[in-house]
């Protein structure tokens, strides 16, 4: 009777399926390479697309370790960000300047951040690197010869992508603890580092988590920038300053030049994995914020 | 002693922000630096040709609109549609929410290979499937905006059109999506600046292309999210040139959109 | 009788709000309905042109007839056009124009002839009392104006539809003195070409509007006369009280 209704039900009805439509499609299309090689796509790997062997390790550590890397490094300045514009450390006007300079970064297109990491920032990072693996060269994961095309480049081009998610979402959850308890510490002579220890980051502690959380799937689902400086290496990663590969830059370099049916298949068996780690962290994140506004 | 924390906090925080900063001040820095003498009338309408021969992104321009054009129209009636569902007439709109939220989670090469199988493997690579792609990424924006922006207009304003005898659907598209205006057009703004900045779902979508192919929905087309990509991972001087003139426009025009989505909040 | 409610109860979820509310409202003339707060005066408005039944869990018994016919067996929205309803804080439409604002209701019933609806908004806004101060502003918006203005756009946007009926939840609450003596100015013009339902909670008000009052306590009709009767020889002892303003001493004591 209400056209309306009706036509907006279709619709809220083809998002729903396009979850399904998209999981299926990938499962059908991975097919023939998980009857061909089962589990031990997991586990292997052997990366050989002329023998026609393929084994996802590498490229499953590959998005392991650089999302690892980046979530600690960007929750650590993010939520250090945070800290400083919400947490009394700097004037109230310092927040409204800062804060809009780096969301700004989240409207900054992917491809342009991989320019930037693979003709500017890579070419620095390698002196770096070979100046850090000279001294510590010693302790594998610094281990030469080093490139700026690396595990460790594309780290910290996609910490540098999702500091700006943590560092907002800290800093409202900061803002949204009561100011009765901010101000009932600081009443009885608690020092600004003890107001957030003891009373606002525990309480905001739920909502920051799942903020590190919508990040670390940020990152997981990341392409463009990583495949610019990662380098595509099939090798197990064991040195940070060496290249290695991701599930997506794996996608995204070797699916235009894929030969035979079996190739295709173990690059969409890839994205399937992909889809079901992202899937699973992200609804983990909905959940938990949904908990926070529940209980707020 | 507990000064001394507290003083301590206070430069750790103080160089967590800075190190916030940096990135996207240097990233402004160089990429105008390194792209501003390369944007010129010839670079935005010519073709491009091989490298040392000059050349342009006539093509890509082009091939981002006509995406774009595409993506906006399937991105917006879907997204406005579902989000005036879940905002007026859903009973159960968290389960419709989770489903949209998961949807925009969803990694956009993901996104390339779904359109890949199921309309590429059909009609080849084609701007349509490049747009179609990327209206994917733009419909759960638009969509969970369009509520909140929905879900804030004051019931007073439903009873009044209610008390006039206006029935629902009437109400709901002239007068609540009018009085959440705002709201949505900041939105459709986000939501295609985000869609611009997009080359992974391209890939294997649009695939690309050197080539002007007039407006034809049905050719491979190039876009600038691609060029940049393509032509940045290139080895000749030239072509990189190429890319960082295009990496510029691309950052002023998505920085121009979104602070137009914010000033309209 | 114009209206007449016959044997109404109404209810939302469990909780009952109306107890068999009988009451007649006289064709053209201004009647009151007064009450304490909470006592269901603006629930007895909302079952007339059926803005009840939009509460989650609302129910509603018993007959309001509209000229002899049973408003709950009319299409909703042909009751809400011939009943229309301003409410105590003003709600023009935002993100629209005054002009649209009134020319909303007459679009979206099909009058597509735009001569037709200029004329029909100066009609409205002219019946309103609003023309003069608006008639060169007509594209600014609606929320612009002041809070008197607004209320009476609210009317001049229910008149447009041209209604038979005209309730109103206590319009004036939310309005400064000088807007509030303007808009009863208005409402006693309205009573000639239009029957007037008035819910307030201001006893003197009732006295400058009304021909009619009801006094309504706990969801029932205590007392109904006419206003100059009801003022002076109040037959119920709550009445009384009500009017003459000790009505928090006798509640204690009874």
């Amino acid at each position: 009777m209400d056209p309306v209704k009706l036509i907006s039900l279709f619709s809220s009805i083809f998002i729903l399926l396009f979850i399904f439509t998209t999981f299926s499609s990938l499962l059908l299309a991975s097919n023939e390479s998980i009857s061909k090689f089962g589990f031990s796509f997991l586990i292997s790997a052997d990366w050989d697309p002329v023998e026609g062997r393929f084994g996802a390790l590498p490229a499953i550590a590959g998005t392991a370790i650089t999302t690892a890397i980046s979530v600690l490094i960007a929750s650590a300045i993010g939520i250090g960000t945070a800290v400083y514009i919400s947490g009394g450390y700097s004037p109230y006007w310092v927040r409204r300047i800062i804060a809009p300079l780096i969301d700004s970064l989240a409207a900054v297109p992917s491809v342009v951040i991989g320019l930037f990491g693979l003709l500017f920032l890579s070419p620095l990072l390698e002196n770096v690197y070979s100046l850090i693996s000279s001294h510590l060269y010693f302790i594998p994961i610094f281990g030469g010869p080093v490139r700026g095309i690396s595990i460790m480049t594309a780290s910290l081009i996609l910490s540098m992508m999702i500091i700006p998610t943590i560092a907002s979402l800290s800093s409202s959850a900061i803002e949204m603890v009561p100011v009765e308890l901010k101000e009932g510490a600081r009443a009885l002579g608690a020092t600004r580092w003890e107001t957030l220890r003891i009373i606002t980051l525990p309480y905001a502690s739920s909502y920051i988590i799942s903020s590190i959380l919508l990040a670390t799937a940020r990152a997981l689902g990341e392409t463009m920038a990583v495949t610019m400086v990662i380098g595509n290496s099939h090798d197990m990663p064991k040195s940070l300053f060496q290249p290695g590969c991701t599930i997506t830059s794996v996608i995204a370099s070797e699916f235009l030049e894929a030969t035979s049916s079996l190739y295709i298949s173990s690059l969409m068996e890839l994205g399937l994995i992909l889809l079901l780690i992202s899937l699973l962290v992200n609804i983990t994140a909905i959940f938990m914020r949904r908990g926070f506004y529940a209980r707020a | 002693m507990r000064e001394l924390k507290d003083r301590i906090a206070a430069s750790a925080s103080f160089i967590a922000m800075i190190l916030a900063v940096l990135p996207i001040l240097s990233i402004i820095a160089v990429t105008f630096a390194k792209g501003a003498w390369r944007i010129s009338l010839p670079f935005l309408i010519n073709e491009p040709a091989p490298p040392g021969q000059g050349g342009g992104i006539g093509n890509a321009i082009i091939g981002t609109f006509m995406m774009m054009v595409v993506a906006s129209a399937l991105g917006i009636s879907i997204g406005v549609l579902s989000g005036i569902y879940m905002a007026e007439y859903s009973q159960k709109a968290h389960i419709f929410e989770l489903f949209t939220d998961v949807m925009a989670g969803v990694p956009t090469i993901i996104l390339g290979l779904v359109v890949y199988l199921i309309l590429v493997r059909f009609i080849g690579f084609s701007a349509l499937a490049g747009g179609v792609a990327l209206s994917l990424i733009m419909m759960p924006i638009i969509a969970r905006s369009t509520e909140e922006a929905l879900k804030e207009v004051p019931n007073e304003v439903r009873e009044a059109a209610a008390a006039l005898g206006i029935p629902k659907w009437k109400a709901v598209l002239h007068i609540n999506l009018r009085a959440a205006e705002e709201g949505i057009k900041s939105g459709l703004l986000l939501s295609t600046a985000r869609a611009l900045g997009e080359a992974a779902p391209l890939l294997f979508t649009a695939f690309g292309s050197q080539f002007y192919s007039g407006l034809n929905l049905l050719q491979p087309a190039s876009s600038m999210s691609l060029v940049v990509y393509t032509y940045g991972a290139s080895p000749w001087e030239d072509w990189r040139g190429i890319a960082w003139g295009t990496a510029l426009l691309l950052l002023l025009i998505t920085a121009f959109m979104s602070a137009f989505a914010r000033r309209s909040r | 009788m114009k209206l007449r409610l016959e044997n109404v109860n109404a209810w939302i979820g469990r909780k009952q709000i109306l107890y068999d509310v009988n009451l007649g409202i006289e064709e053209g003339k201004v009647t009151a309905v007064m009450g304490p707060s909470g006592c269901g005066k603006t629930t007895l408005l909302r079952v007339i042109n059926r803005m009840h039944e939009e509460v989650r869990g609302a129910r509603v018994s018993g007959t309001v007839l509209l000229d002899g016919e049973d408003v709950y067996k009319m299409p909703a929205s042909v009751v809400r056009r011939r009943i229309g309803m301003i409410f105590q804080k003003p709600n023009p439409f935002p993100n629209m124009s005054i002009f649209e604002n009134v020319a909303i209701g007459l679009k979206l019933s099909g009058i597509k002839d735009k001569e037709l609806i200029r004329r029909k908004v100066r009609e409205a806004l002219e019946a309103a009392a609003l023309w003069d101060e608006v008639k060169d502003e007509l594209d600014k918006p609606g929320t612009a104006l002041s809070g008197g203005q607004q209320q009476r756009l609210c009317i001049a946007r229910a008149l447009a539809v041209e209604p038979e009926v005209i309730l109103m939840d206590e319009p004036t609450s939310a309005l400064d003195p000088i807007a509030t003596s303007k808009l009863e100015e208005l409402i006693r013009k309205l009573s000639k070409n239009y029957t007037v339902v008035i819910v307030t909670h201001n006893v003197r008000q009732a006295a400058r509007v009304s021909d009619y009052a009801a006094f309504i306590y706990e969801g029932r009709i205590l007392e109904f006369n006419s206003t100059a009767e009801l003022l002076k020889n109040p037959r119920n002892k709550l009445t009384e009280s009500f009017i003459t303003g000790r009505f928090e001493m006798l509640r204690e004591v009874a």
